[in-house]
């Protein structure tokens, strides 16, 4: 959506236009890819403020972002939807160099809208396969801290393993985040139950199998929103976190009720 | 001896997770290093502060907060934000043993209802609750310290 106050054409349009367009396309992707607010404002002012703006305003909510600038007495506003929240620091990092250069006068801004749609259809780094050995060894490494051995370490990576296969398969269905946490949880739990047997640490495998599914990202971004201010966006984060939390602990009783555990 | 060899191992295990984390996280492969050295560093400080006898919140604190100041050497040499190192370096320090314990306790409670049950379920999840309020806070402080309202990047 965009609106003007003047129909009249300027000579400036086009360049406010294309400089505004790519840069709150920018905080988006930034902000959809687990960005605390703070630093997306400061990534699209960075990328503004130097088309001669003489202000700019940016309102985040936590599905949209919102920026309206002025120059000679024009305004320009654009609202942006934010599809979904996920979290890939990869998309994270590209914005945050190219808004550093753009703000250093290093990017010409014919080439931004380019440079960020090359941002947005960047894939992942990692095949599933990969993330799913490196999720097992991240989670083996959790049973050990807690004070399992190695036996511990094996039974939880193969456990968790098994978890995020069953996450990548449901979420390449695009069944809901929820869903796909809860359903996930307990297919780590119940593998962790099974596995629990070879250890004596029975309850670290089945602590430590989960862990993958932590919601890291979107609390510690709304602690920081909260103390800095943002409240509405903060609190908004912070109980899409806690949902994933409700959800991890539903697949994991539902789980361990299942194997009469409790 | 034991001390310095679980003060190792959990450094060692610590850098695991963390970099497990970075790659989930789908973070640029020259960070993973990295974030290997901020995970090793959080969680090796963490288990030589508790070795000294200091509490388990009060050291998540004081580790989460180095590991926040140190992800500023990355942030500067890398351009990159500094929660890409942090946010995985951290996470090794996360409470699932309280966590998961408070979890079961309230539901063994609702079997049992015993009072006992009940009072040590509260306890872990106060727990979990301080030592997620430590990470949470640590990681912000030093760029709450070094980030005085800044309006770019």
């Amino acid at each position: 959506m965009q609106t003007e106050s003047s129909d009249a054409p300027h000579p400036k349009k086009t360049t406010l236009e294309s400089v505004m367009t790519p840069a709150i396309r920018a905080g988006a992707i930034m902000f959809g890819s687990g960005a605390e607010i703070d630093k997306v404002q400061r990534a699209i002012t960075s990328m503004i403020s130097g088309s001669g703006a003489e202000d700019l305003h940016i309102l985040v909510a936590h599905n949209a972002l919102m920026a309206s600038i002025t120059r000679d007495n024009k305004i320009l506003t654009q609202v942006h939807r934010i599809d979904g929240h996920g979290v890939d620091f990869n998309k994270v990092a590209a914005v945050y160099q190219l808004a550093r250069e753009v703000h250093s006068g290093a990017c010409d801004p014919e080439d931004l809208h380019g440079r960020v749609e090359a941002i947005q259809s960047k894939g992942p780094l990692y095949s599933k396969s990969v993330v799913a050995g490196a999720v097992a060894a991240a989670c083996g490494a959790f049973a050990v801290i807690f004070g399992g051995g190695p036996m511990a370490f094996l039974a939880t990576a193969v456990a968790a393993f098994i978890g995020a296969h069953v996450r990548f398969l449901l979420a390449s269905m695009r069944y809901n985040v929820v869903l796909i946490f809860a359903a996930s949880a307990f297919a780590a739990t119940l593998a962790a139950t099974f596995l629990s047997s070879l250890t004596v640490h029975g309850d670290i495998v089945q602590t430590a199998s989960v862990l993958y599914l932590i919601p890291g990202v979107p609390l510690i971004d709304s602690f920081e929103e909260l103390i800095r201010g943002y409240l509405t966006v903060g609190l908004t984060r912070g109980v899409m976190g806690l949902i994933m939390v409700m959800a991890l602990t539903m697949g994991m009783v539902l789980a361990l009720s299942l194997r009469g555990l409790f | 001896m034991d001390a310095v060899i679980d003060v190792v191992v959990k450094a060692v295990f610590g850098a695991v997770a963390s970099v497990g984390f970075a790659i989930l996280f789908n973070a640029p492969p020259p960070t993973l290093r990295w974030t290997a050295a901020a995970g090793a560093l959080g969680l090796g400080l963490r288990a030589l502060l508790m070795k000294a006898g200091i509490s388990i919140e009060l050291a998540t604190l004081l580790a989460a907060t180095t590991v926040s100041a140190f992800t500023f050497w990355p942030h500067r040499r890398l351009t990159l934000p500094t929660h890409i190192f942090s946010i995985p370096g951290v996470i090794n320090m996360v409470p699932g043993g309280f966590a998961f314990k408070a979890m079961t306790g309230f539901m063994k409670y609702a079997g049992n209802s015993d009072p006992e049950t009940f009072f040590t379920a509260w306890r872990n999840g106060l727990t979990t609750f301080y030592i997620l309020l430590a990470i949470a806070f640590g990681l912000v402080l030093p760029s709450l310290f070094l980030r005085i309202d800044k309006r770019t990047l």
